[in-house]
């Protein structure tokens, strides 16, 4: 063969590998490209975990709040039948029939215990413990856990309308009757299940998921919405009276702390799901919850709640006005609601804290997988 | 030549590329060749950028993460292992020139004070931190009520237990002759040798004791014997225990003692947070004429009054400049009890804001380049310059006035000048000033920017970084404000290269000053 015919065919070579040669280059940035988008989301992740979990720091304090005085009321199974005493329903002292409601973490009639025996509350109206079973939340030493999906629709869930009765207010309308009046023509807020308004409204009626409008409006949908499903939750421990542990969780395990706990719930724990066996959660498969586990955010803190509220008259420098009007002649704190100053009566906007107060939040450290008290170390109750 | 390579004209076959296909041959290879460079030089662009992007998305990721390390962590206020140089605020001084009316030494604590000595030992040898002493230990000159007392059943209810109950008129407290009673006298804060302890005794009308004006005068001297017990020592309290009843009944003037102990140790910031929600921030104590008319500090300048019996509006806001002592004008601080009714952060926080102090980094103590370069940075503005004179590190001097010290909003829901005899323009604030001298005074938005760059830190995650690398930096400022303790962060990215500039700004919820303090074992050990 001659120089210039290997030359030739030597060259059509060199344009193949070349263009091959980057052809390769491209595939393997296109990968780097990949592999980098992948780890940067990797990173986002982490910072979504920590946002979720320290959300479930803030619903924690809530439930803490609400749950030394709410909740103690009728299940939703209750809800179904006519109140009575002894189901969710205590009895006043002119015999009608209250929702039962605890008094705080603390209750302020029995602070020193004496009149409890040694009970720690939350009690309800008349001094009776809401504590269905001793040692279980929300005694002292109860834990619940609370997963935080969304419901499909959450019970007794109203509709989202802003205004059911619109002022009438186009100047074309002004021949109406109605213009410019507030008419109470529809009530407002009305359910999100449909109960035969503007028609006969029957509790009876039965709604497009085939059950009673009103057994369908109080139980709603448990379903999950399934974007929203094993993102965070939250499990509280009760320390003691008013002194709790809070796990804040940004993952899939529910709130579980580990496999053993799946299988064999604590006695002290209060909603875990799937008990009294929560393995078929996890597809009964522990190397699948482990893995959960290990790519789950987790954050504990110490909170403390207080009794503290703030009524709705606490506004002192108002009195002083009073006095300088009144030549310095009288005192006067202006009552709940009062209209005759505009701009200085309180509502109930003013009270921001009508369940109590969080004293104080400390994070704690974390040690395999346990928090770590900074006096007595390793924690394992939590 | 092999048969094999020839063709049938009899030539060579390599010799049979005429110009036109050389031509077009070559055009086609280099076409292809340059289609193919090109799209490497692209994709190589393409990955570059998109390395550049994920290395700023993780250094945002990373800013978020330090800031919501210190929204729980407080390294910025006080680094456990940092030793003495970064846990300042765990200092504390005894007034310089002041001497209490009563004999006692005055110390003002800042909010990471040790309250005991047992906490103060207990960081030096637990957790690295440096000895500082103790600002509120039983039996010494601050040991107001014995201390500290975390007890969640003491603080946890305000109606039952009578060691929280406020004792005093609230309607009757502003111009009071006190003519429904003197039910103060029932909380009077004090130490353990005060005693008897005079109460009441105006003189001027203009500071708010109007008993002459009734043909009053000193209410009198009133024994109170020895100073109880702290509550835990009367019934052994354990946790979960029964309470005994002496530890409701026995111990008037505890909750005074607590507010006055509070202020004095950890500032007001740090008093508030400590304090059951919706606290009335007062105490009274016994009776002595303020400074500058012939009296002195008594334990602390809040007990400054012309009418002591009645509570003491402890964040007052107005005195005269000649009630301070020399060359410190910013201990301005308190008087006017009764004319100037006891308030709630409801009140306090409506037209105020209160800080803390981050000493590690700041955007205002800016005493090197770099220190300014990170306060740029994580304020996303230029630095406002320290004026000639300012702007170096704190002295402890000065953090005890900022902790006692509040920025001043300006707004109309409190128009103070106007208001019974008191002229705005006769009385100094101890508001955020420049920190060593009264005037001129900083009000408005300088104030605002002020208290802004006082009380937020300025940490750069990267200060070493190549000179077109982003940088990232971090800012967390707490306050009071609005009845609502606040913590704001704010994540600044900014891009040399691009020029890019991104800036995240969001509140987070976490550990509480509280909670810090516990975290340290600043508190001693907590009964629950």
């Amino acid at each position: 063969m001659s120089l210039a015919c290997a030359r030739a065919r030597r060259r059509s070579g060199t344009i193949l590998i070349i263009v091959a040669g980057f052809c390769a280059l491209l595939a393997s940035l296109t990968i780097a490209f990949m592999l980098k988008i992948r780890s940067g989301a990797d990173a986002t992740e982490v910072v979504a975990q920590q946002t979720q979990a320290r959300l479930m720091l803030h619903a924690a304090c809530c439930y803490i709040l609400e749950a030394g005085r709410l909740g103690y009321g009728p299940s939703r199974a209750q809800a179904l039948a006519p109140a009575s005493a002894g189901v969710g329903m205590t009895s006043g002292q002119g015999g009608e029939l209250q929702v039962r409601e605890g008094y705080g973490w603390i209750d302020v009639r029995s602070a020193d215990l004496t009149s409890s025996q040694g009970d720690h509350g939350p009690f309800d109206q008349l001094m009776n413990s809401v504590v269905a079973q001793k040692g279980t939340w929300p005694d002292v030493g109860g834990i619940v856990i609370c997963p935080m999906y969304r419901w499909t629709r959450p019970p007794y869930a109203i509709k989202a309308t802003v205004a059911y009765n619109p002022i009438l207010s186009d100047p074309a309308q002004s021949g109406d009757p109605r213009y410019g009046r507030p008419l109470l023509l529809n009530p407002d807020p009305q359910p999100a299940v449909a109960n035969g308004w503007p028609g006969t409204v029957s509790d009876a009626l039965i709604t497009p998921a085939g059950l009673p409008s009103w057994s369908d409006f109080v139980n709603g949908v448990p379903q999950p919405v399934p974007s929203s499903q094993g993102t965070a939750w939250f499990r509280v421990y009760r320390k003691s009276q008013a002194t709790f542990i809070i796990t804040c969780g940004a993952g899939g395990t529910f709130g579980y702390r580990d496999w053993g706990e799946v299988l064999t719930p604590s006695p002290a724990i209060t909603g875990a799901p799937g008990a009294p066996n929560g393995a078929a959660q996890f597809n009964n498969d522990r190397g699948f919850f482990d893995a959960l586990l290990a790519s789950e955010v987790r954050l504990w803190y110490e909170v403390r709640w207080s009794g503290g509220v703030r009524p709705l008259d606490f506004r002192f420098e108002e009195p002083k006005w009073w006095w300088q009007l009144q030549n310095g002649m009288a005192y006067r704190t202006y009552p709940v609601n009062a209209s005759q100053y505009p701009g200085w009566c309180r509502s109930n906007k003013f009270n921001p804290n009508p369940l109590g107060t969080i004293s104080f939040i400390q994070r704690l450290d974390a040690q395999g997988g346990q928090p770590v008290d900074p006096v007595t170390g390793p924690m394992t109750l939590w | 030549m092999p048969d094999q390579v020839r063709g049938a004209r009899g030539g060579a076959l390599c010799a049979g590329y005429t110009l036109i296909e050389l031509m077009i041959a070559i055009g086609l290879g280099s076409a292809i060749v340059l289609t193919a460079s090109a799209s490497m030089r692209l994709a190589a662009q393409a990955v570059t950028i998109a390395e550049r992007m994920s290395r700023n998305n993780e250094l945002l990721a990373s800013g978020i993460s330090q800031a919501l390390d210190e929204v729980d962590y407080w390294k910025e206020y006080d680094d456990p292992q940092g030793g003495a140089g970064m846990q300042r605020l765990r200092a504390s001084e005894a007034p310089p020139g002041i001497t209490s009316a009563t004999g006692h030494a005055l110390l003002f604590g800042l909010p990471f004070s040790p309250f005991s000595p047992s906490a103060a030992n207990g960081q030096s040898s637990g957790s690295g931190g440096a000895n500082f002493p103790a600002v509120w230990a039983a039996g010494s000159d601050q040991g107001f009520g014995y201390g500290w007392q975390d007890d969640e059943r003491l603080w946890a209810i305000s109606a039952d237990n009578e060691l929280t109950w406020w004792t005093g008129n609230i309607a009757e407290t502003q111009e009071s002759d006190v003519r429904f009673g003197h039910y103060s006298i029932f909380g009077v804060s004090r130490m353990p040798n005060e005693n008897p302890v005079l109460i009441d005794g105006g003189k001027w009308g203009g500071l708010g004791a109007w008993q002459p004006r009734n043909g009053g005068g000193q209410y009198g001297m009133v024994p109170f014997g020895a100073e109880p017990p702290p509550p835990t020592a009367t019934g052994g309290v354990a946790p979960l225990q029964a309470i005994p009843g002496g530890y409701r009944h026995g111990t008037p003037g505890w909750l005074y003692n607590q507010i006055h102990g509070l202020s004095n140790a950890i500032g007001w910031y740090g008093m508030m947070e400590y304090l059951p929600a919706c606290a009335i921030d007062c105490y009274a104590t016994q009776y002595h004429q303020e400074p500058g008319n012939g009296g002195g500090w008594i334990s602390s300048p809040a007990d400054s009054t012309d009418s002591a019996g009645r509570p003491i509006y402890l964040i007052q806001t107005f005195s005269t400049v000649s009630w301070g002592y020399p060359n410190r004008p910013y201990y301005n601080l308190q008087a006017f009890s009764p004319n100037w009714c006891p308030h709630s952060m409801d009140f306090l926080t409506s037209y105020t804001a209160f800080g803390l102090l981050p000493v590690n980094h700041n955007c205002y103590e800016l005493t090197t380049a770099a220190q300014s370069t990170q306060a740029t940075s994580a304020r996303g503005i230029a630095a406002n310059p320290p004026p000639a004179g300012q702007g170096t590190a704190l002295t402890t001097d000065q953090l005890v006035f900022f902790h006692r010290s509040y920025g001043r909003l300006n707004c109309d829901d409190m128009p103070v000048g106007a208001w019974g005899t008191n002229n705005s323009a006769s009385f100094v604030e101890p508001q955020y000033t420049q920190g060593s001298t009264v005037s001129p005074m900083v009000t408005g938005p300088a104030e605002m920017t002020l208290f802004s760059e006082r009380t937020s830190t300025a940490d750069d995650l990267l200060p070493l970084r190549p000179a077109n690398w982003p940088d990232i930096a971090v800012s967390v400022g707490r306050y009071l404000r609005l009845c609502r303790f606040s913590t704001q962060a704010t994540v600044r990215f900014s891009d040399p290269v691009s020029g890019e500039q991104v800036g995240l700004a969001f509140t987070a919820m976490g550990t509480t000053l509280r909670g810090a303090r516990r975290m340290r074992l600043l508190d001693g050990n907590p009964v629950q």
